[in-house]
């Protein structure tokens, strides 16, 4: 459903700074998939996220979703599509408007916005259901202005807001990074229940190789820019923590000696 | 006393005229985090367009139309400078706020249009027998208050919400599938027509239009933002609303007290407002460090 075709993405041309950051990534996302993106800094999980969302064109290859191609498609247009929710909790909502204005807006999410009242009280008993969901006790909140909420419940509230229009592929950047470990913990329970409710197509970008393990039904580790395994299903089920850090180290073992090479 | 009443009623007639003004400079000051300093032209461009199309016979609410047409005309170049050829906000409202001088000459062929014996909407009022000061007030409260109830509903719309968002977090207004461009750009627009209605209303109230007229708007706007924002510290959207509104017409009274100093001139004013502005936005940061240095002093004492 979603197919990355020989994606490059490249920082800084013909500057000193240039940095390779996607050498020819091929990627095929089926519908129903949970997929994790694991690397190290630098491997290219965020720059992946933000080709496909639009943030950054790609410089070669393709990105198709379905049968459309997407690869040029302005960021905002895609929004129809996905649902993003970022690594800072502060990036997904509107800090000083209410937790149903905010609400409004994703309902609007890739539609056209006009004249009408954002807040449509017919719309509330959704909402309180929706954020009944997450058990934060929000339902109760919903003209709380979310500047009041904390980080966990600014990032629940956001993964509400990614899949109130339910969208084709729901974009995970290391949404749980910068939450204490009890929060993380929670939203990621959160995460898994909107995604199994709702059967969402899923891709997580995480650092953290637990989750990675724990879940979705597909793990992808990226290094340098490169896809270097792609396990799913039963083998990936059977991943430990050991496999995969074997499996870093072979390829910063590689690289490690291309640069030995290198240096000659 | 009573002809101190009187300057204090005078003065709020001319708060709510500008109370126009300070609305239109909160949706790009606040709503937006805009720096538009488009604001010193646009207003001036009201009264310019108000002046020609009075004094060529036309009806005051024509011209206050064409007032609004020019101010929103002027926001858009602003919008596109910053949107689409990606000039930093300030420096694009500056480019505007330069070019405007020369298009409000070009608009009044000469630096001042006198309108006296004019037949504007004051002069409407006045005929009907409401003294000068009640004139005004009667057009400013009428202004002021249609444009609060109108701002109100249109940025509680779809289109407004997500203006509103854009000022907040314009990451997220993409990712929900707006267009950040248009949204910075309606804002823009809708502020300067607000700006160029406040200066058609002054212009007429005051019976002339000058160039310079709106020499030190963006500043008179932001002290009634936060002349409002200290006295009406609400939390509902109406109440911000009728608090810039509010803070536009203490400015003014302030001024007018001020005035009755000895030895304050007029021309003392601009000074005054500026240390006045820089005081109001310096204020947040002391308090917030007052707070921190207390509750260091707390822990302390635990």
């Amino acid at each position: 459903m979603l197919k990355l075709i020989g994606v490059r993405k490249t920082f800084e041309i013909g500057t000193l700074d240039q940095t390779h950051v996607l050498c020819g990534i091929d990627l095929t996302i089926e519908a129903g998939d949970f997929v994790s993106v694991i690397g190290g800094n630098g491997a290219g999980k965020s720059t992946l996220l933000n080709v496909i969302s639009g943030v950054f064109e790609p410089d070669a290859g393709q990105i198709l979703l379905g049968d459309l191609d997407i690869t040029r498609m302005p960021e905002y247009k895609r929004a129809a599509f996905f649902g993003r929710v970022f690594q800072d909790p502060a990036q997904g909502t509107a800090a000083d408007m209410e937790i149903s204005e905010n609400l409004a807006m994703a309902s609007m999410r890739g539609k056209r916005r006009g004249l009408r009242q954002n807040l449509k009280k017919s719309q509330y008993p959704m909402f309180r259901e929706r954020l009944a969901m997450l058990d934060l006790g929000l339902e109760d909140r919903l003209h709380q202005r979310v500047r009041h909420l904390s980080g966990g419940q600014r990032q629940a509230l956001t993964l509400l807001m990614a899949t109130l229009v339910e969208p084709q592929v729901l974009l995970l950047d290391e949404h749980t990074a910068a939450l204490d470990p009890k929060t993380a913990v929670k939203v990621m329970e959160v995460t898994e229940r909107l995604v199994s409710t709702l059967k969402l197509t899923t891709l997580m970008i995480t650092h953290n190789m637990q989750q990675a393990i724990r879940y979705g039904n597909r793990l992808v580790m990226l290094n340098a820019g490169e896809i270097i395994l792609d396990v799913r299903d039963e083998e990936k089920a059977s991943l430990t923590v050991e496999d995969l850090l074997r499996q870093f180290s072979r390829a910063a073992g590689d690289e490690g000696v291309s640069d030995r090479l290198v240096l000659g | 006393m009573s002809g101190l009443l009187n300057s204090i009623a005078a003065a709020t007639a001319q708060g709510l005229l500008w109370a126009v003004m300070a609305l239109g400079l909160y949706i790009t000051y606040r709503l937006l985090s805009f720096s538009d300093l488009t604001v010193d032209g646009s207003f001036a461009t009201g009264g310019a367009i108000t002046a020609v199309v009075i004094t060529s016979g036309g009806s005051p609410l024509l011209a206050m139309g064409l007032a609004s047409i020019g101010g929103i005309l002027a926001g858009f170049v602003t919008g596109f400078l910053n949107t689409r050829m990606r000039i930093p906000a300030l420096l694009s409202s500056i480019l505007t706020q330069i070019a405007l001088y020369t298009i409000n000459l070009r608009i009044m062929g000469k630096p001042n249009i006198p309108l006296l014996n004019q037949r504007t909407l004051f002069s409407i009022l006045q005929d009907l027998g409401l003294g000068r000061v009640g004139t005004g007030l009667v057009n400013g409260l009428v202004a002021a208050t249609l444009v609060v109830v109108a701002m109100y509903w249109f940025f509680g719309s779809e289109i407004g919400a997500a203006i509103r968002a854009t000022g907040n977090n314009p990451a997220m207004v993409r990712e929900l599938g707006a267009n950040t461009q248009t949204t910075t750009l309606i804002g823009l627009m809708l502020a300067n027509g607000l700006v160029a209605l406040s200066g058609s209303l002054v212009s007429q109230q005051q019976g002339f239009a000058d160039v310079g007229m709106g020499l030190g708007a963006i500043v008179i706007g932001l002290a009634s933002i936060i002349i409002g924002e200290v006295l009406l510290p609400s939390t509902t959207f109406w109440m911000r609303l009728v608090g810039v509104a509010a803070g536009s017409v203490i400015y003014r009274i302030v001024i007018t007290l001020v005035l009755e100093i000895p030895g304050i001139k007029s021309y003392d004013l601009r000074l005054f407002t500026a240390i006045i502005v820089a005081l109001a936005l310096w204020l947040p940061q002391v308090s917030a460090t007052w707070r921190q240095r207390r509750a260091r002093k707390g822990q302390d004492n635990a």
